[in-house]
């Protein structure tokens, strides 16, 4: 036992072990032989010596077993020792992109308004002044049209529309005056454009988000309680809200609402009662069918909410978005 | 425009929070510096643009009453210097002057605080009329006019002197112009000329005080590109009252500085303005703003806006005839600015049932989610661009826009490939290498019958050290995995888009819906010739574009369940030496379609060999059923064989 113990504390890899372990228990080994001459020991002592060997045999085993795992453990923990890896170095796979800013403002002001039941539609970008303007009662050379400095395809037949009220103009006319198609809840967010001069804060196309409801018996009550409940719905519900008069040509009354985060009051939302004259150029009574509008500058509030230009919101520096994606 | 608060306030009295209460009426302070408060008017509202205006608003919510100025009255005696000969001239009036004696006429202040120059008595007391009532006046030296004054439109190729003009302006026809018999005096209701104009040496004047068609003043203002006080004014509308009160005010002024009138005041109206009455019931008003208001405070609230009240008829104040169309929800917005819209009722409108995004809506919020899950950072360019990226579009036809003032936005565009490189271009510039974008666009071209038409389009670009034409293709083959829509994409591609021409031939593909056969999209590297029109070099970037009606409206392919088999399947891989210009594809789908005991063969490696020009694909391969080792080694060897003699040829 003495030489094993020897031959034991030698051994280095379990491949020695298994050496160790063919000499001591092997086919070849003194302890095999012994077993093997058990046959020719007197059969009164046969069973006190066989149980000896036994002993013997268990006591290798435990000690080979018990060296093994030593050198195993001393394996893994040179392993261990010796892993050079770098936790360090970047980590591997995708980080994620973003949203658009305005993209994301839209998608806010769908979900709320969607619990008000208004639905998404959209309208060509490319439009007739009809749509975009003479509905709206804008008739060539009124004040308004210079409120929204226009690009013209054609002069007075087509432009790249100005408001994204063309696309209510669109859907009100395809309701042909059928009062039974009411209520109209729509909303229509989209990019407009104006033929004006660009610096950081103006652009010559941006997005805007409208909408309108129109109904039987709709009231200015119910047009101020909706803008109420969407700048809650945005900007939180201890937001201050206030109205102020504003003009419109499509819309009579037209009013504004600021809002007021403890930074002074901004003007976020243009609205206002549709207007008897464009109810009837919608081809509906405005004695019996009322209703209003509202619009956001979508752009300018995604610039308020990451502080980011607006040259920089419609630039194509990726460095932009990936700094916004950490604005909260 | 800037205003005096002391100023105002010898018109109206203003309370002391006069700053909330003229912002509540539709007033906006933009700012206050010490006396001077600069004002956003609402551009409906040419009423507002001076003293009388603003104070007649404040006086509307706070019912003190407004002050009334000093007038001298004049007695008008029908024309005689001067002939109304357009209707564009609703209304005109002379009254001469003698300002041989006359003095300052101390009115620095008034005219200071609103930016107004003093230049000389005469006219200084033209420019207060001017903000005081809003009536724009004009005077002339009488000495110097020849013959009659007519009031006409110009015939084509008319000149006039324009004040601060260098030598003659022509005029465009059918310009409004107040005229001797010699020369054009004055652009009517815009700009002076030279002339007739009162200098230190003028001893007589005419004083002119009138009222012209907005349109008109505006088309002339817009024409010339001028714009004066004056036309801001007489575009908006202006007062046909203030026409005569005007011009009396002007005379108790000249009077105040030894400037008297010597000869009769003359005045003419050619065009009779109809009389707005508006017929409404005070239930009516209740009833729109829900409120307990009495018939006497409606119209006691109405006058102060200078509305005749007549058994429910209401009549429209001539200074509001313009902006006023005559509709009770006009008086519904009087009253309301009167009461305040911050004490009017607020509620949400009544239970209403939500509403679901639709099919379309849910798939594009898929297809955002998605993108942006793999690193794409959602863009919005422009629509308009100039014309050095027209020059670079693939398509030469495009949309132009006749008015530009910026030259970035003359053409709409026709691609989005253009933009996309740009975006790689501008980002490369500030060191941004790893690129991946994408943008909901549209392009513009024309129909058949050339009339513009625009296609929504959702276009994505990549660059990176680790992407290529694969990495695109991947991301493409994914998408419409998850959108669960049917398509195939093709490479050896017949018909190429006229985008697809800047993709390089072999690492470019198109996308086809299966069940129509209809191009979806097409995707691949950017050519470097285009790449290097926007200094890219030693890039590789991936464009794809995707036609979105048909990407958001394309039903999904029905699949039925199938439970995994117990028996796994048998999978060996064989490698195949590949000459370049054979595609792995096309030996994949030899292998695929020769033998039918195979239900899946898919690429596992490339080992190039550029020096034997040749490339050693793996492939492994699924075995349907169950063959033995022996029938399996048999299979491959031949299956190896023959794809090999089938890559070779």
């Amino acid at each position: 036992m003495e030489n094993l113990k020897k031959e034991l504390s030698n051994a280095k890899t379990t491949q020695d072990l298994d050496n160790i372990k063919s000499k001591w228990l092997g086919k070849k080994s003194e302890l095999k032989a012994k077993f093997d001459d058990l046959k020719n020991i007197p059969a009164e002592k046969r069973q006190e010596v066989g149980a000896e060997l036994n002993t013997q045999r268990v006591k290798i085993e435990e000690m080979i077993e018990n060296t093994k795992s030593e050198i195993q453990k001393h394996i893994l923990n040179e392993k261990l020792s010796n892993d050079n890896f770098d936790m360090t170095l970047p980590g591997i796979g995708i980080s994620t992109g973003a949203l658009h800013p305005v993209s994301v403002i839209e998608e806010k002001c769908i979900a709320a308004l969607r619990r008000l039941g208004f639905i998404p539609v959209s309208g060509p970008e490319v439009e007739e002044p009809k749509y975009n303007f003479d509905l709206l009662d804008i008739p060539p050379h009124h004040p308004a049209r210079d409120m929204q400095d226009t690009f013209w395809i054609k002069h007075e037949e087509l432009l790249p529309r100005t408001h994204t009220t063309s696309v209510q103009s669109r859907y009100m006319m395809s309701l042909n005056g059928d009062e039974s198609k009411l209520p109209v809840k729509i909303v229509s967010p989209g990019r407009v454009y104006r033929n004006e001069a660009v610096d950081t804060q103006h652009l010559a196309i941006f997005n805007q988000f409208e909408g309108l409801w129109v109904g039987h018996d709709v009231k200015l009550s119910e047009l101020k309680g909706t803008l109420e409940f969407i700048l809650h719905e945005i900007y939180g519900p201890t937001v201050k809200v206030r109205f102020k008069p504003k003009y419109y040509p499509y819309t009579e009354p037209s009013i504004g609402a600021d809002i007021n985060l403890g930074d002074g009051w901004w003007t976020i939302v243009g609205a206002g009662m549709v207007s008897p004259q464009v109810m009837k150029n919608f081809g509906f009574d405005p004695d019996k069918v009322s209703g209003f509008a509202f619009g956001f500058g979508t752009s300018r509030l995604a610039g308020q909410f990451t502080g980011a230009s607006m040259r920089e919101l419609y630039g194509m520096d990726l460095r932009v978005f990936k700094n916004i994606k950490g604005v909260k | 425009m800037k205003f005096s608060k002391k100023i105002l306030e010898t018109f109206v009295d203003l309370p002391a929070d006069w700053r909330e209460l003229m912002e509540d009426v539709g007033l906006e302070v933009k700012s206050v510096d010490g006396d001077i408060m600069n004002l956003e008017l609402l551009a409906n509202r040419g009423d507002h643009y001076c003293y009388l205006g603003l104070a007649t608003e404040i006086n509307g919510r706070a019912g003190t009453g407004v002050k009334q100025l000093q007038e001298k009255g004049l007695k008008y005696e029908n024309a005689k210097r001067f002939v109304i000969d357009t209707d564009k001239c609703i209304a005109y009036s002379f009254v001469p002057f003698d300002i041989k004696s006359i003095k300052p006429a101390k009115a620095d202040y008034i005219l200071e605080s609103s930016g107004v120059n003093v230049i000389h008595p005469a006219i200084d007391v033209t420019n207060v009329v001017m903000l005081e009532y809003g009536q724009p006046a004009h005077v002339y030296d009488a000495d110097k006019i020849v013959g009659q004054v007519h009031i006409r439109e110009t015939k084509v190729g008319e000149k006039a002197a324009l004040l601060f003009h260098e030598g003659l302006t022509e005029l465009p026809a059918g310009t409004v112009v107040i005229a001797d018999d010699e020369k054009i005096l004055c652009v009517a209701g815009v700009i002076g000329c030279h002339g007739a104009g009162v200098d230190e040496n003028t001893k007589n004047v005419l004083l002119e005080t009138a009222l012209f068609d907005p349109v008109s003043i505006r088309k002339t203002a817009k024409e010339l590109g001028v714009c004066t006080i004056a036309s801001q004014r007489f575009e908006r509308g202006g007062n046909l009252d203030a026409v005569k009160s005007g011009a009396e005010r002007a005379n108790y002024l000249y009077e105040q500085i030894s400037a008297n009138q010597n000869g009769d005041a003359e005045f003419s109206q050619r065009v009779k303005l109809p009389v707005k009455e508006i017929q409404m019931s005070c239930d009516f008003v209740r009833n729109e703003l829900e409120i307990d208001i009495s018939d006497k405070e409606i119209n006691e609230r109405l006058s102060r806006y200078g509305f005749i009240i007549s058994d429910k008829k209401y009549i429209v104040p001539n200074v509001r005839t313009w902006d006023i169309k005559g509709f009770k929800a006009d008086l519904i917005e009087e009253l309301a600015r009167s009461i305040g819209y911050n004490n009017l009722p607020n509620r949400l409108p009544m239970a209403q049932i939500g509403s679901e995004p639709t099919p379309n809506e849910l798939r594009k919020t898929k297809i955002n989610s998605y993108l942006v899950n793999n690193g794409f950072f959602e863009v919005f360019t422009d629509n308009l661009y100039s014309p050095k990226h027209a020059k670079l579009s693939p398509v030469p036809e495009h949309v132009k826009i006749e008015n530009s003032i910026e030259g970035g936005y003359a053409f709409m565009k026709n691609n989005c490939i253009v933009q996309a490189v740009e975006l790689v271009s501008k980002n490369l510039r500030v060191k941004n290498r790893e690129i991946r974008a994408f943008e909901w666009s549209k392009v513009f071209d024309f129909d058949k019958k050339g009339i513009p038409r625009e296609t929504n389009m959702l276009w994505g670009i990549v660059n990176g050290n680790k992407e290529s034409a694969l990495t695109v293709k991947g991301l493409l083959e994914n998408l419409f995995e998850n959108l669960g829509l049917d398509v195939r994409f093709e490479y050896n591609i017949e018909k190429p888009e006229e985008e697809d021409n800047f993709l390089m031939p072999k690492r470019r593909g198109q996308i086809y819906y299966t069940p129509t056969d209809a191009l979806m999209g097409s995707f691949g590297e950017v050519s470097p010739g285009f790449s290097e029109q926007f200094d890219i070099k030693n890039e590789h970037p991936i464009y794809f574009v995707l036609n979105t009606d048909a990407l958001l409206i394309a039903p999904k392919k029905k699949t039925k369940y199938e439970s995994p088999s117990n028996l796994i399947a048998s999978v060996r891989d064989i490698s195949v030496s590949i000459p370049y210009g054979v595609s792995a594809g096309s030996v994949a789908g030899f292998i695929a379609k020769n033998y039918k005991v195979i239900a899946d063969v898919k690429i596992t490696d490339v080992f190039e060999k550029p020096k034997e020009s040749l490339r050693n694909i793996t492939f492994a391969l699924e075995f349907k059923g169950t063959q033995s080792t022996e029938e399996l080694n048999t299979l491959i060897l031949e299956i190896m064989n023959s794809a090999n003699e089938f890559a070779k040829k």
